[in-house]
């Protein structure tokens, strides 16, 4: 009985662990441009997302197919939320199995210096994707990636 | 082929405090910058507290609920936001409560000394929670005990409440629902969004008449607006969600007793918004004297892109007159209020730096606009702008985490 509850309260700290090992970064409004010189010369995706956006959630279950075709350099995840809402959105990735991912999420007081930094042109709807090229132009999209899009940019 | 935009805006208001109560660390942490609210013994003030929402009383006096710590609480100025009494509670047993921008205490004063005051506790689950009402029979110094306004299972949704008090008195409820949507889900059937409840109280909120429906099919987290007409007659304007997910506005009289038939809601703004999900961003409403609606939104259409100005004439049915106020995609919350026959319109609009509050006026029913002027600015987190107002003055309420809750003269 005792060795049962031992190896449960073990098998529970460990599964609350590794849910808190992938902690996701602080996104202030330098980590745009912190994000882009880490890949210079690489193409990259940028995808924002949030807890309380459920085309979000289908965006994200839709990128865990794709995930052994990406790398924590050629994804980078950023939930819109505030820190607030790391604990809800840790968990999303992890269910989603994108925690090995690139992970950021707002932090701050004011969400829109966050979004005006990565793009004032963006009216904040979501999911929102940015395709960067080598020489990082990039292209904006607004709302779920299609299959089609997502191998097109897998394949380059 | 058309393409289906699916997206959904991101609730820009500062320090949402929707999640569970084990956030509460990092909730602190969004809340007030001011020095006297960064300890956590802070008493309750309205400077420190969320989502502080004003209204002048009959007297003159300036009413300001808020939430802090749990609770409800009410305060009292008499010299217009300058100083504020120490404060009485609400709501006794603490609980969580719904306190971000969109979602957040309503205040009403009645005829004869009563306040009303409502919000909506976070009940267990993802966006889920339930409508409070609580009254004071003595100017605000006690309050009943709150009641709740729950569907038959509490885990069923009533959330973004809003509150009016009509000439005779009434007390009007009006929020999103998710009986209608749930009752589907069970019978395996799809249901486009929430819908719009209502209940009336006609003894000052001792009791309130059962809950009707007003509209099926509205958007699932927009905050509903509301206003009187020169009749007496309450008026509601909320996003609706027209197929397929077309997150326009519709317009209906609230009127009790009446069968959902006889209060169709009409089309009151087509900017052909197709959007899978909430935008968290709710319209503003406010009625003439000759009974034409004036209503501003935010929209993301493929018509219509941004702050958007419209005015509904109940005749025709139909909104007559449109005007773009702000394209800018940094411009949001807009709030529209007819005084002495001109329109005033305020909004958000980040420059770069900071926050700007803009102000703009139309002397002709919403024709022509004047050039926007900032009327106040902010450089951290800030709450949506609100108006107060007498027969004689008219103010912005703006709640910012660097300022704490400022009363900004328009007309004096």
């Amino acid at each position: 009985m005792i060795n049962k509850l031992t190896v449960g309260l073990v098998l529970a700290m460990w599964f609350s662990s590794s849910i808190a090992g992938a902690k996701l970064k602080a996104f202030r409004a330098g980590s745009i441009n912190e994000i882009s010189a880490e890949r210079n010369g690489q193409s990259f995706m940028v995808v924002l997302w949030s807890v309380d956006c459920p085309p979000c959630i289908k965006e994200l279950a839709h990128l865990q197919q794709y995930r052994n075709r990406f790398s924590r350099t050629s994804l980078v995840l950023v939930a819109i939320d505030g820190q607030q809402y790391s604990d809800t959105a840790q968990e999303i990735l992890y269910d989603n199995q994108l925690d090995a991912m690139d992970n950021w999420i707002f932090t701050g007081s004011m969400p829109e210096r966050l979004r005006y930094a990565i793009d004032p042109a963006w009216y904040g709807e979501l999911p929102r994707a940015y395709f960067y090229d080598q020489a990082h132009q990039r292209v904006a999209y607004s709302g779920a990636l299609t299959q089609p899009m997502l191998e097109r940019w897998l394949k380059q | 082929m058309r393409i289906l935009l699916l997206s959904c805006l991101a609730l820009f208001s500062f320090g949402s405090s929707a999640a569970s109560q084990s956030h509460d660390s990092h909730k602190e942490t969004m809340g007030s910058l001011l020095e006297e609210c960064l300890t956590p013994t802070a008493l309750p003030s309205v400077h420190c507290g969320r989502t502080p929402t004003a209204v002048f009383g009959t007297n003159g006096d300036l009413y300001v609920v808020y939430s802090q710590h749990g609770h409800i609480y009410l305060t009292i100025s008499s010299d217009q936001g300058k100083t504020y009494q120490i404060p009485s509670v609400v709501n006794r047993i603490p609980e969580v409560i719904y306190d971000d921008g969109e979602n957040r205490p309503k205040i009403a004063p009645g005829k004869h000394n009563e306040v009303f005051v409502s919000w909506t506790h976070k009940t267990t689950g993802r966006y889920s929670g339930e409508v409070r009402f609580a009254r004071s029979l003595n100017g605000g110094e006690t309050f009943d005990t709150p009641m709740t306004f729950s569907s038959d299972n509490s885990l069923i949704s009533n959330r973004f409440e809003t509150m009016i008090v009509d000439q005779q008195g009434r007390i009007f409820l009006v929020w999103i629902d998710k009986r209608d949507r749930e009752a589907a889900k069970k019978n395996n059937r799809s249901y486009a969004g929430a819908s719009i409840y209502y209940a009336v109280s006609n003894d000052s909120g001792g009791s309130f008449q059962p809950s009707r429906k007003l509209a099926d099919h509205s958007c699932e987290c927009c905050r509903i607006a509301l206003d009187i007409d020169n009749s007496d007659r309450v008026v509601a304007l909320w996003r609706h969600v027209y197929p397929v997910n077309m997150r326009d506005h519709a317009i209906s009289y609230v009127i009790p007793g009446s069968l959902p038939i006889e209060t169709i809601p009409t089309r009151a703004s087509d900017d052909g918004w197709q959007i899978d999900g909430c935008p968290h961003h709710g319209p503003d409403l406010s009625i003439d004297s000759k009974d034409q609606a004036h209503m501003v939104w935010f929209t993301q259409g493929e018509k219509n892109k941004g702050l958007m100005y419209g005015r509904f004439d109940f005749e025709n049915k139909q909104t007559l007159l449109l005007r773009s106020i702000d394209d800018s995609p940094m411009a949001a919350r807009p709030q529209v209020q007819v005084f002495d026959d001109k329109l005033y319109l305020m909004w958000k609009r980040f420059n770069g730096e900071s926050m700007d509050l803009l102000l703009s006026r139309s002397d002709d029913e919403g024709q022509s606009w004047s050039t926007p002027e900032p009327i106040a600015s902010t450089n951290n987190g800030s709450d949506h702008p609100d108006w107060v107002g007498t027969s004689q003055q008219l103010f912005a309420s703006w709640h910012t985490q660097s300022e704490g809750l400022r009363l900004i003269p328009v007309i004096q």
